[in-house]
């Protein structure tokens, strides 16, 4: 069992200073898995992100990835980040913010164009390959982030409220996308989002948080079928089953 | 309706008059001046340095001197502001030394410099780089250090290393700032190489200003002048247009 553990929380504190965010949190995440962490804002769903991509360190306890306790970033650990805005070079055309990763990872000049054609083919962006992020609608500078992400090749893709700032249309969109890629390409996703029902339709698991500090609230494992479907599967008793369950632990504004 | 001149036609106007105010002023036949004298003299002054090329000799000593000052300041500041802006130990340990001799007038270096370097060119660049370089650090270093945060996580996660991520993220994020500032260090290295002259260095444009008014010729010593504020006109105005040229990428917006 261990040995699929992509990552895994063993008593973990986290500090800034004096002030605690994170306490005592267990948790384990499955290789090639999907799971969403949520909770209100302010019980540390970003910083469980930052801990596993190695950008801060626990305070006490143990982050570990692929076994190896956690110290800095690394390419097999890719970060998706919600404002896709920056964390795209704007001076790169797509073609070129793909080829970033390639170029990080030391990839041969000849060997790139493949695997940059079939990224942006994998994320619907082929016809836009010469265009800036700044020509993109948000939608697509965000599947032109995923892209990029995904070519580094990483056995872990985190991503923080990737599709918070897109409209309902778009978001429904990307979440079936993220499914597919996903069961292709067989990498760990930890999603962390503050919309219960997005949880539920993304993850195999959910991890819920209450705050201050930030600690486990539930564990949840979700039933439900894959593929998903926008429609069947959150009309299905489970789903709604699970989201009357945890409705009370994310009273971050959600009405239903 | 009358279709407005899309010629700027208003500061030329204000030229014009202070020219005319210059001749009036100096045509007095009862008024003889060392230092003065009127536009019509200065600018045959000109037309001769320039028809007889000594200008032009003059002209291009100031400007490599300048130039290749530039270059040096320039390029070491880069150097020292990127480290400097991209790791906090050296940040920390420049900061001390360049707040103390940033604030030292470089033409207080001529004698030192003299005695070191002799008279000649390598001394003016020295004395150049020594005005520019402070400048190049600090602004170089807060550009650096301004760059978004977010795109320094990108390049973490992606295992960039330092010598990668220069001309990958920083150069490029920082591009816009650098062209200000070598515009605005262009500037210093001109006057700071014309104020060489004035003082020592028996070169160049400051130099000859110098020796028309020792042999008591206002005209030439004026038509030096006017010929050092078209060198500094005339590199702003190459570099504004580098600036507008490459400054924003040119990157097409949606």
């Amino acid at each position: 069992m261990s040995s699929a553990r992509a990552i895994e929380f063993d008593r973990v504190d986290f500090a800034y200073g004096q002030v605690p965010i994170l306490s005592n949190l267990s948790f384990a995440v499955d290789a090639g898995t999907i799971s969403c962490v949520i909770g209100p804002s302010g019980c540390g769903k970003t910083t469980v992100l930052r801990l596993i991509a190695g950008f801060i360190r626990a305070t006490a306890g143990e982050v570990t990835v692929a076994g190896k306790a956690r110290t800095r970033p690394s390419r097999d650990v890719a970060v998706v980040f919600q404002d896709y805005g920056r964390a795209l070079l704007p001076w790169r055309t797509v073609y070129d913010n793909v080829s970033l990763a390639l170029e990080a990872a030391h990839v041969p000049r000849n060997e790139r164009r493949p695997k940059i054609e079939s990224m942006l083919e994998l994320v619907g962006l082929q016809n836009h390959a010469k265009k800036f992020p700044a020509q993109l609608s948000g939608g697509m500078q965000q599947r032109l982030q995923i892209a990029r992400c995904l070519a580094q090749e990483p056995s872990i893709l985190l991503m923080d409220e990737p599709f918070g700032a897109l409209d309902a249309m778009t978001r429904a969109s990307l979440q079936d996308e993220l499914l597919r890629i996903q069961s292709q390409r067989g990498v760990t996703v930890l999603f962390v989002t503050h919309d219960l029902e997005e949880a539920l339709y993304l993850g195999h698991q959910v991890v819920a948080l209450k705050a201050n500090p930030g600690h486990l609230g539930r564990l949840v494992e979700v039933g439900l079928p894959y593929p998903r479907d926008q429609l069947a599967t959150r009309e299905h008793p489970e789903f709604l089953h699970m989201r009357r369950e945890l409705f009370s632990l994310t009273h971050d504004g959600h009405q239903g | 309706m009358i279709q407005r001149l899309n010629f700027n036609y208003k500061p030329w106007v204000v030229i014009a008059a202070l020219v005319a105010g210059w001749q009036w002023g100096t045509s007095d036949p009862h008024l003889v001046s060392d230092t003065l004298a009127p536009p019509l003299p200065v600018a045959e002054a000109v037309v001769q340095m320039i028809a007889n090329g000594s200008v032009i000799v003059a002209g291009a000593e100031t400007l490599l001197a300048a130039l290749l000052g530039l270059m040096l300041g320039g390029g070491i500041g880069l150097a020292i502001g990127l480290v400097a802006g991209m790791t906090k130990g050296v940040a920390m340990a420049i900061r001390g030394p360049v707040e103390a001799l940033r604030p030292l007038p470089a033409i207080a270096l001529v004698p030192l410099m003299t005695i070191t370097f002799g008279l000649g060119l390598p001394m003016e660049v020295y004395v150049v780089a020594f005005a520019v370089v402070w400048p190049c650090v600090i602004l170089t270093q807060h550009a650096v250090q301004n760059v978004d945060r977010r795109l320094i996580e990108v390049a973490d996660v992606l295992e960039l290393g330092h010598l990668a991520r220069i001309p990958k993220i920083i150069l490029p994020a920082i591009w816009p700032r650098l062209i200000v500032m070598l515009r605005f260090s262009a500037a210093i290295a001109l006057l700071i190489a014309v104020t060489v002259e004035l003082v020592s260095n028996p070169w160049g444009l400051g130099h000859e200003m110098m020796v028309a008014e020792e042999g008591f010729q206002p005209a030439k010593m004026l038509a030096y002048l006017v010929v050092i504020t078209a060198i500094g006109w005339g590199l702003n105005w190459v570099l504004v247009s580098v600036e507008r040229r490459f400054a924003g990428f040119q990157i097409p917006q949606k």
